[in-house]
């Protein structure tokens, strides 16, 4: 970079952006509200408009929310932490099980249904965490994959837990010993979950961990040199990630009732996947974004089998091209008219910085 | 506050650093010169625990350094400035210099997401602190600015907040001026020499035209080996770091370049 700017800033244009970000704020606070109130009148203006095609309609909305929160789980891991995963369906399989199996067995409540799926996500995804700490870029990916495809086996190979390829039926989901079958409380569970995780996620990326997550994105020899664990903070990111999936496995087999290996294969990681890329990186409104667009994608292209994946890898090939800052670097575009600038610092990118290996002396200079 | 001995680096067959001593009091500006690959850069990665050692021992205000980890020695008063300000672009210029601070804030996941009021207050601490800091560097107005709009100078000045953020005991900075302006030098040297009153600096320096009036002391390298320590003056003057700077018969060249 070329020093040739004087000793203070006397640029309009940089003062021109952080007023606009300010700006932007208002904005958001005002989508946030309108947003709100219409999720909260939706299903019962759906009931009066369209009747049973309505029940229908806050199924697909239910399940949509569950996607939202795997996309905001990945984007806490991929966008944030610069970790790539291709593992994630891993994560969801081990929270729909979870939930199932105790469904099945225990009859439990969804709060311990959901709780213990977190938490048995999170202990899974503890076996990445190791090389977690070790791996990064594509090699890291490479190690998800794998672990993502070998949760899927395990589920249909191990029957006596899992019922194999025959899958298993959750019996209809209660709280505090009221069931809660009914569509319109499916629909208010998820939201409430998804509104809860974007919540604690908006929390945590504004402390000193989110920060941290950051850091280890973006110069991991910085972020030592501040004082961040590097190996210990990956790992975080995993279990904190994981847990978030696993929450949303589990609602994923409340809303299905029945769950079988096939639901958690590669095609989901690459519809998990998507929806990162799509969305842009770092940004809870894009990774929401993200998965409108793949969920509309995949429901709209339903009948016909393997269309809405090759049309969503389509649509990630165009996003890369043309986008590469993901939905959020469009609305960027939108509001500031300026598609790269402002916007650029956060686009999707991995940890593959070097690592913290020592400068031979020649490089001192 | 750091009595380095010995200290000996080895990359393969290349020996980057041959036995160096280095010993740096409680206050104070030091210098590290050398021409290129005389080691320096490799000592700095030595005392923040980047870079393994073959020998030696290093003792940093009664403690063993080499027995920390990388991420420790910044709890243990010791940080460190980038040659190219290694800011982290996706974190505003606040959070850059909170990141300074994440040893001292003590905030886990689970009340972090929840974020308790005790979370709130702890951080709302480290905020306070980070202001104090950006305001003295007169920096605040730009707190929510991303680095990469900020001109370099401001940058690498950032650079070095992150680092004095959390008070170190001893300020590591690896050639603070590389890269900066005319313009931009002046406003680096009045922060060094004013955090220098409460602290040791210890800086990687080629040009000693810059340092000469504020050095206390430089320690001139060449091939991993000390082979001068003085006062500016008289290490411009010694006649073995004028020839490992141009090699023989260089001296009159030389002696231009270093004043």
């Amino acid at each position: 970079m070329l020093a040739t700017l004087g000793r203070v800033p006397t640029g309009s244009a940089l003062d021109d952006k952080i007023a606009d970000r300010s700006q932007n704020n208002g904005r958001a606070r005002v989508v946030i509200l309108v947003l709100g109130l219409s999720l909260l009148i939706l299903p019962f203006a759906l009931n009066l408009l369209s009747g049973q095609r309505g029940v229908y309609w806050l199924f697909i909305i239910a399940q949509f929310f569950t996607l939202a929160l795997v996309a905001i789980s990945l984007d806490l891991l991929m966008g944030r932490t610069g970790q790539i995963s291709l593992g994630h369906n891993g994560f969801f399989a081990v929270g729909a099980y979870t939930a199932a199996i105790l469904s099945v067995r225990y009859d439990v409540d969804i709060m311990t249904a959901m709780g213990a799926a977190g938490v048995a996500s999170a202990i899974a995804s503890l076996v990445l965490g190791v090389p977690a700490a070790r791996l990064r870029g594509h090699y890291l990916g490479i190690v998800t994959f794998g672990y993502g495809i070998a949760i899927d086996q395990i589920a249909l190979k191990w029957d006596a837990l899992t019922g194999g390829d025959q899958g298993l039926h959750l019996k209809a989901p209660t709280v505090f010993h009221v069931k809660l079958g009914s569509p319109i409380s499916m629909y208010f569970l998820t939201l409430t979950v998804l509104v809860v995780a974007v919540f604690l996620v908006w929390n945590l990326t504004r402390t000193k961990i989110g920060r941290s997550f950051a850091a280890v994105r973006d110069s991991e020899i910085a972020a030592a040199a501040m004082g961040v664990p590097i190996a210990k903070t990956k790992v975080m990111a995993f279990v904190c990630s994981a847990f978030l999936a696993g929450v949303a496995g589990c609602l994923y087999a409340l809303l299905a009732g029945f769950i079988a290996p096939e639901d958690f294969g590669i095609n989901q990681a690459m519809l998990f996947l998507a929806m990162v890329v799509i969305g842009g990186s770092a940004s809870l409104p894009g990774a929401i974004g993200g998965a409108l667009i793949v969920d509309t994608v995949q429901q709209a292209a339903s009948t016909v089998s393997g269309l809405s994946l090759t049309i969503l890898g389509g649509v990630i090939v165009l996003v890369t091209l043309f986008f590469p800052y993901g939905l959020k670097g469009v609305m960027g575009w939108l509001l500031n008219g300026t598609p790269g600038q402002g916007q650029s610092r956060q686009h999707l990118q991995l940890s593959t910085n070097l690592p913290a290996e020592p400068r031979a002396g020649g490089t001192d200079s | 506050m750091l009595t380095a001995r010995d200290i000996a680096v080895r990359f393969g067959g290349l020996t980057a650093v041959d036995g160096a001593d280095l010993d740096i009091p409680d206050r104070g500006i030091f210098v590290l010169a050398g021409p290129n690959g005389a080691g320096k850069t490799t000592l700095f990665n030595v005392f923040t625990r980047i870079c393994p050692v073959e020998r030696g021992a290093i003792d940093f205000d009664g403690i063993d350094l080499l027995r920390l980890k990388g991420h420790q020695i910044i709890e243990h008063g010791l940080a460190r400035s980038f040659q190219h300000a290694e800011l982290f672009p996706s974190l505003s210029v606040m959070e850059n210099v909170l990141v300074g601070l994440h040893s001292k804030i003590c905030v886990g996941v689970v009340n972090g997401a929840m974020s308790l009021p005790s979370t709130r207050a702890r951080e709302g601490r480290a905020r306070k602190r980070a202001e104090l800091l950006l305001r003295r560097l007169d920096l605040w107005h730009l707190r929510d600015a991303a680095p990469a709009d900020l001109p370099y100078g401001l940058q690498k000045l950032l650079d070095v907040a992150r680092a004095l953020v959390s008070e170190p005991k001893l300020l590591l900075m690896d050639e603070p001026f590389a890269g900066l302006s005319e313009g931009e030098a002046p406003r680096l040297v009045d922060v060094i020499v004013e955090e220098g009153k409460d602290r040791a600096i210890l800086m990687i320096e080629h040009h000693l035209e810059l340092v000469m009036g504020i050095a206390e002391r430089v320690t001139v390298m060449n091939f991993g080996r000390k082979i001068a320590e003085g006062t500016p003056a008289t290490v411009r003057a010694d006649p073995e770091v004028i020839r490992c700077y141009l090699g023989k018969g260089g001296a009159n060249t030389v002696r231009n370049q270093l004043c």
